[in-house]
């Protein structure tokens, strides 16, 4: 799709004039908005599809009994807070992320850091995850 | 030891369900880029539904917990 944009442009440019050019940049800015939203949509199907498979092995963990009153394999209150805590972060803010790429009337911009911000938290669930090697 | 056996029994069928379900995240969101599209309705309300559900036992108060 850029590429007819571009040979698009071209034409356009080969025809001189300011209103051209004028006209060129609104094309560019167009063609690059289009591609910006569609991977901001996968990017933040992608960060809630891995919020969701953490939350499914945080669930795991919190439905094993605690150590305090069982034996291997069980679980530890503190880092099942540490993971609700996870929950409490990055569930809102994949939520947030989904409803900017949904929105047609969304600036790129705003989204690009709704979405950034989604998958570091994202990220930072992943760690205490991985750091407390829940799930295994 | 049979404790321990008896509590990882119990344990597996949760597991190969959680297997499968993230097993099914992933080839969603394989299925997105290869099929080069945007996410959907269905695509959303179907993750959706696995959050709510998983979020909801994640938070459950379980016993020994205080």
């Amino acid at each position: 799709m850029r590429y007819l944009y571009g040979l698009f442009a071209i034409a356009l440019m080969a025809l001189g004039g300011c209103d051209t050019l004028k006209a060129t940049a609104t094309i560019a800015e167009v063609a690059s908005t289009k591609v910006d939203m569609t991977e901001l949509n996968r990017a933040a199907f992608a960060a809630r599809a891995a919020y969701a498979g953490y939350v499914v092995v945080a669930a795991e963990y919190n439905e094993l009994r605690r150590c305090t009153i069982a034996p291997a394999p069980c679980s530890s209150q503190a880092v099942v807070n540490l993971l609700r805590d996870g929950i409490r972060t990055a569930g809102p803010a994949t939520k947030a992320a989904v409803d900017v790429v949904k929105n047609v009337g969304t600036d790129p911009s705003v989204a690009k850091l709704v979405v950034e911000a989604a998958q570091r938290s994202v990220a930072t669930f992943k760690k205490v995850i991985n750091d407390n090697k829940v799930g295994g | 030891m049979l404790a321990f056996l008896t509590m990882l029994m119990t344990k597996v069928p949760a597991m190969i369900d959680a297997g499968i379900v993230v097993f099914d995240l992933v080839q969603s969101v394989r299925a997105i880029y290869e099929e080069n599209r945007v996410a959907g309705d269905a695509d959303w309300e179907k993750l959706d539904t696995v959050i709510t559900a998983a979020e909801q036992r994640a938070m459950a108060p379980q016993p020994g917990e205080g």
